[in-house]
C-alpha cells in the first residue's frame, strides 16, 4: 500500500514549493511537483519603458538579481541591436562570477550542508582529531584544535539554551548522517566561516553596482564609469578592493568548499545513484568573452544532451519553436489554441486563473491543474538545467578545462561517471563549477584591468539610448546560466513600450508539472525511487530536492494513505529564481 | 523601514538601538525611524556640491558622468528620497548606487515602482537646503505648488558655483550652459 507524501515548504527566503509523493516499501514511486506562490512579474512590467524593466525583474529573487537583471538587459539589447563595450561586459562577467561564489557557497553550507552533517553530533568530536583532518585536506589556516574546541563551545551554547537558533530543525541524529563527529565539527565550524564569509563577497557588486541585493545595471553597458584619475569612477582604489574580493572569494572556494565538499561526499557515494532525473539536460552557455551574440566564445558551452548520451550535444535556439511553455496542469487561462499546445515564450501569456483547491488543503487534485508553474520544454522533451547540466553540456562539447575539472573530481572521490547522474552528481558540480567560475572571473578581472591599461575606458554604449530612434516594433532574447541553470527573459516592445514579457527560470525547467503528454518533469523524475527510511524524517526527499538548489525551504507533511497527517517537519531550505 | 531592501545595517541598528536603549527611535509621521529615513539621500550625497554647481552628467558614461558629476539629469530620484544610503552607504560602508554611477531609484519613497520612468529626471525638485526634514519638507509642499528646477534655482546657486568654479577643470559644456544661464 502506497502511503500519500505531501512535501508542503514554507519558504524562509523565496518561493513555495510543494511536493506530493507515493511512497511504496520504503522507496517513492511517484511525485508532483507544485508552486502555490505566483509569479506574475510578467503583467506587472507590461506598458513599460524597456530601460526600467531589468529593474522589476531583478526583484524576482533576493539572491540571484544579477542573472535577472543581466537577462534583462540582454533582451532589450537583443532587440535593438546595441552591443555593449568590452568592459561592461567583463563588469558584468564579474559580478556574475561573484554571484555564483556567494550562491554556491552559500547553497553548499546554509542551505545544503545540514542535509548531510549532524551538528548536535559535532558536539562529540575530538577537536585534535577535527584540526588534523582540516589540516590533511587544506592549507586553510584556521585549523587548529582550540579553534576547532571554541567552535565546539559555542555550539554547546546553543543546545543548553534550549534553542539551536539557525540550527534549529534538523534532522540531527537520523541514521542517515553517516559522518564521522570530527567531520561533523569541520563542516559546522565551515558554516559559521561562511556565514561570515559571504557578506564580504557580495561587497563586489556593491562597488560595482552600488549595492546588494539589486545592484544597478543599465541597458547598453554598466553605469559604473571608469576614470582612473578621480574618485568619481572606478579608479585603482576601487578595483584593487574588487580584486581582493574575487581573490579571498577564491581562496574560500579552493580551500574551504571544495576540500569539505569532497570529504563530506566520500562518506556518502551511494547518493551517486539516487536521484538520476530526467536525463536530458541543457546549458543556455554563459560568461561571454567576445559578445553576447556567439556562444561559441561563452565558458560555459551552449547545448542539449539527451538520455545522458554525452557523445552527442544538441544545439539551442531561443528564437524558433524549440522552447515552448505549456499551462496545462498550470494555473492560468489555457491558450486559446487548446491545452495540449505550447506557446513560444515570445507568445506567451501569464493569464492567472487559480483553479486549484481553496486553503488549507490536504491534497491538490493533481489530476487538474496543480502549480503556478508553467511547464517549459525543448523540442517537446523535459530537461534538467543547472550546474550538473553546464558540466555535462562542457563535457559532451569536448571543454578541455570542464573535462579535466569533472574528471579529476570523479577521480578523487573514486566513483564512475554514471555517478554524476545523481542527487551526488549534482551537488559535486556545484562544487566543481565554483572553482571554475571563480578562476575565470580573476581572468574577467585581469581582462577588465588590461583593457584600461590600453586605455579603453568606455562602459555604455548610449547610441540607442533614445527611444525615437528604436523601431516601431522589436523582439529579444536575453539568457544567462543563473547559478540553478538555464534562465531566459523574451521582450516584445512596441512603440517604445514592453509589449509582452516572458521569463522562463531554471526552476520552471526543473520544477514544473507534467507536459500534456505526462512527461515529468526534473524533480519529479529525481524523486523517483528515492528510498524513505524513516517516513517521520524524510531527510532523504530533502536531500534530493535540495540537490537542485530549489527557490524554498521545505516543511514536510507527511501522510498516510487514507491522506491522513503523519508528521510535519520544518527544513532549512533556499533561494532562488 | 521601507526600501527595496532597506538598508541592512539600518535594519540591525533599529534592533540594537531598542536592546541598548529600552525604547524605539524617534519615528517621522510615516513611522520611519528619523535616524536613516530623516534627511533625503540629496542633502547627504557627496555628489551634491555638483547639482549646487550645477555640473551634470548629461549621459551614462560621458565625460562627465566619468568625473563623478550629479546624476539629477539621469533621473536620480535622490531629491525626493528619503534614506542613508548616502550617508551608511551599503554593505558596510563599501558604496552606494550614486557612487557607483547609477542614479537613486527611490526605493524607500511609496509608490517608487509607478513614479517612473527611472531615468527621466524629476521635475518637481524643491531646492531646500540641506537642514531639511521629511517633516518639513512634507508640511512645506503641501502648502507651495511644487517647483521646477529652473534658471532660477540655478542663479540661487551661482554664489556656491563660484565658490567652487576654481576646482573643476573640467566639465565645460555644463559651465558653458551655466553662463547662458540656460535650464539644467
Amino acid at each position: 500500500m502506497a502511503n500519500r507524501i505531501v512535501v508542503d515548504p514554507i519558504t524562509r527566503i523565496e518561493g513555495h514549493l510543494r511536493i506530493e509523493a507515493e511512497i511504496k516499501d520504503g522507496k517513492i514511486v511517484d511525485a508532483f511537483s507544485s508552486s502555490t506562490m505566483v509569479r506574475g512579474l510578467e503583467n506587472i512590467v507590461k506598458g513599460r519603458d524597456p530601460r526600467d524593466v531589468w529593474a522589476f525583474v531583478q526583484r524576482t529573487c533576493g539572491v540571484c538579481t544579477t542573472v535577472h537583471a543581466i537577462s534583462s538587459v540582454r533582451a532589450v539589447e537583443d532587440a535593438l541591436g546595441i552591443a555593449i563595450p568590452p568592459n561592461a561586459e567583463m563588469v558584468r562577467n564579474i559580478m556574475e562570477g561573484a554571484l555564483y561564489m556567494h550562491d554556491h557557497a552559500v547553497h553548499f553550507y546554509h542551505l545544503h550542508a545540514l542535509d548531510w552533517v549532524d551538528v548536535v553530533n559535532a558536539l562529540s568530536a575530538d577537536p585534535n582529531e577535527t584540526s588534523k583532518i582540516a589540516q590533511s585536506i587544506s592549507n586553510w589556516p584556521k585549523s587548529s584544535p582550540g579553534y576547532f574546541s571554541d567552535i565546539q563551545k559555542r555550539i554547546q551554547k546553543f543546545v543548553d539554551s534550549g534553542q539551536l537558533g539557525i540550527f534549529a530543525n534538523g534532522y540531527w541524529g537520523h541514521p542517515q548522517m553517516k559522518l564521522p563527529a570530527a567531520v561533523n565539527l569541520l563542516g559546522v565550524a565551515h558554516y559559521l566561516e561562511a556565514l561570515e564569509w559571504q557578506k564580504e563577497i557580495v561587497k563586489v557588486h556593491t562597488i560595482l553596482g552600488g549595492k546588494n541585493p539589486h545592484p544597478n545595471y543599465l541597458v547598453g553597458g554598466m553605469a559604473c564609469a571608469i576614470n582612473e584619475n578621480s574618485t568619481g569612477g572606478l579608479n585603482a582604489e576601487r578595483l584593487a578592493h574588487v580584486g581582493k574580493l574575487l581573490k579571498e572569494g577564491k581562496n574560500f572556494i579552493e580551500q574551504v568548499y571544495i576540500p569539505d565538499l569532497l570529504a563530506i561526499a566520500s562518506f556518502y557515494k551511494d547518493w551517486g545513484g539516487i536521484g538520476k532525473g530526467v536525463g536530458n539536460y541543457m546549458s543556455y552557455g554563459d560568461f561571454p568573452v567576445n559578445g553576447y551574440g556567439d556562444p561559441s566564445n561563452f565558458k560555459f558551452p551552449q547545448g542539449v544532451i539527451l538520455n545522458r548520451d554525452l557523445s552527442k550535444v544538441h544545439d539551442v535556439d531561443h528564437r524558433n519553436g524549440d522552447i515552448e511553455e505549456f499551462v496545462n496542469n498550470s494555473w492560468y487561462d489555457n491558450y486559446k489554441e487548446g491545452a495540449e499546445t505550447g506557446r513560444h515564450p515570445w507568445e506567451g501569456e501569464t493569464n492567472i486563473n487559480y483553479s486549484g483547491p481553496q486553503p488549507p488543503y490536504e491534497h491538490l487534485d493533481v489530476e487538474q491543474k496543480y502549480s503556478f508553474v508553467k511547464t517549459p520544454r525543448w523540442k517537446g522533451q523535459a530537461m534538467e538545467v543547472g550546474p550538473l547540466a553546464r558540466l555535462l553540456v562542457g563535457y559532451g562539447r569536448g571543454n578541455k578545462e570542464i573535462q579535466d575539472a569533472v574528471n579529476g573530481a570523479l577521480k578523487h572521490l573514486d566513483v564512475p561517471v554514471d555517478a554524476l547522474f545523481s542527487t551526488l552528481g549534482r551537488t559535486a558540480a556545484r562544487g566543481i563549477e565554483s572553482q571554475l567560475v571563480a578562476n575565470w572571473t580573476m581572468e574577467f578581472y585581469d581582462q577588465l584591468l588590461l583593457n584600461i591599461k590600453n586605455g579603453d575606458t568606455r562602459m555604455a554604449n548610449m547610441e540607442m539610448w533614445d527611444p525615437v530612434k528604436w523601431p516601431a516594433e522589436a523582439k529579444g532574447v536575453g539568457f544567462t546560466e543563473a547559478p540553478r541553470g538555464g534562465l531566459a527573459h523574451w521582450i516584445k516592445i512596441k512603440d517604445g513600450k514592453t509589449e509582452n514579457y516572458q521569463q522562463v527560470v531554471p526552476t520552471t525547467w526543473n520544477a514544473s508539472p507534467r507536459d500534456p503528454k505526462g512527461q515529468r518533469s526534473a524533480y519529479e523524475s529525481a524523486l523517483l525511487d528515492t528510498p524513505v527510511a524513516d517516513p517521520n524524517l524524510p531527510l532523504e526527499i530533502i536531500r534530493t530536492v535540495h540537490s537542485f538548489d530549489p527557490c524554498l525551504a521545505c516543511a514536510v507533511h507527511l501522510y498516510d494513505e487514507h491522506g491522513n497527517h503523519i508528521s510535519r517537519v520544518t527544513n532549512v531550505g533556499s533561494c532562488d529564481v | 523601514m521601507p526600501g527595496c531592501p532597506p538598508i541592512g545595517e539600518a535594519m540591525a541598528a533599529l534592533i540594537v538601538h531598542y536592546v541598548t536603549f529600552d525604547r524605539l527611535p524617534e519615528l517621522d509621521r510615516s513611522g520611519r525611524p528619523k535616524a536613516f529615513y530623516g534627511k533625503r539621500v540629496h542633502d547627504t550625497c557627496y555628489r551634491r556640491p555638483y547639482f549646487d554647481a550645477g555640473l551634470f552628467a548629461e549621459s551614462f558614461d560621458d565625460v562627465n558622468a566619468k568625473e563623478g558629476y550629479c546624476l539629477y539629469k539621469l533621473g536620480c530620484r535622490g531629491p525626493s528620497t528619503y534614506n542613508a544610503c548616502a550617508a551608511m552607504k551599503w554593505n558596510n560602508g563599501t558604496s552606494f548606487p550614486i557612487e557607483s554611477g547609477h542614479g537613486c531609484i527611490g526605493c524607500s519613497e511609496a509608490n517608487f515602482w509607478d513614479n517612473g520612468p527611472f531615468y527621466e529626471r524629476l521635475t518637481n525638485t524643491p531646492g531646500f537646503g540641506i537642514e531639511s526634514s521629511a517633516d518639513k519638507v512634507g508640511i512645506i509642499a503641501t502648502g507651495v505648488v511644487a517647483a521646477g528646477l529652473t534658471a532660477h534655482s540655478i542663479v540661487a546657486n551661482v554664489s556656491k558655483y563660484k565658490e567652487l568654479k576654481g576646482r573643476y577643470t573640467r566639465g565645460k559644456i555644463n559651465e558653458d550652459k551655466l553662463e547662458k544661464n540656460e535650464e539644467n
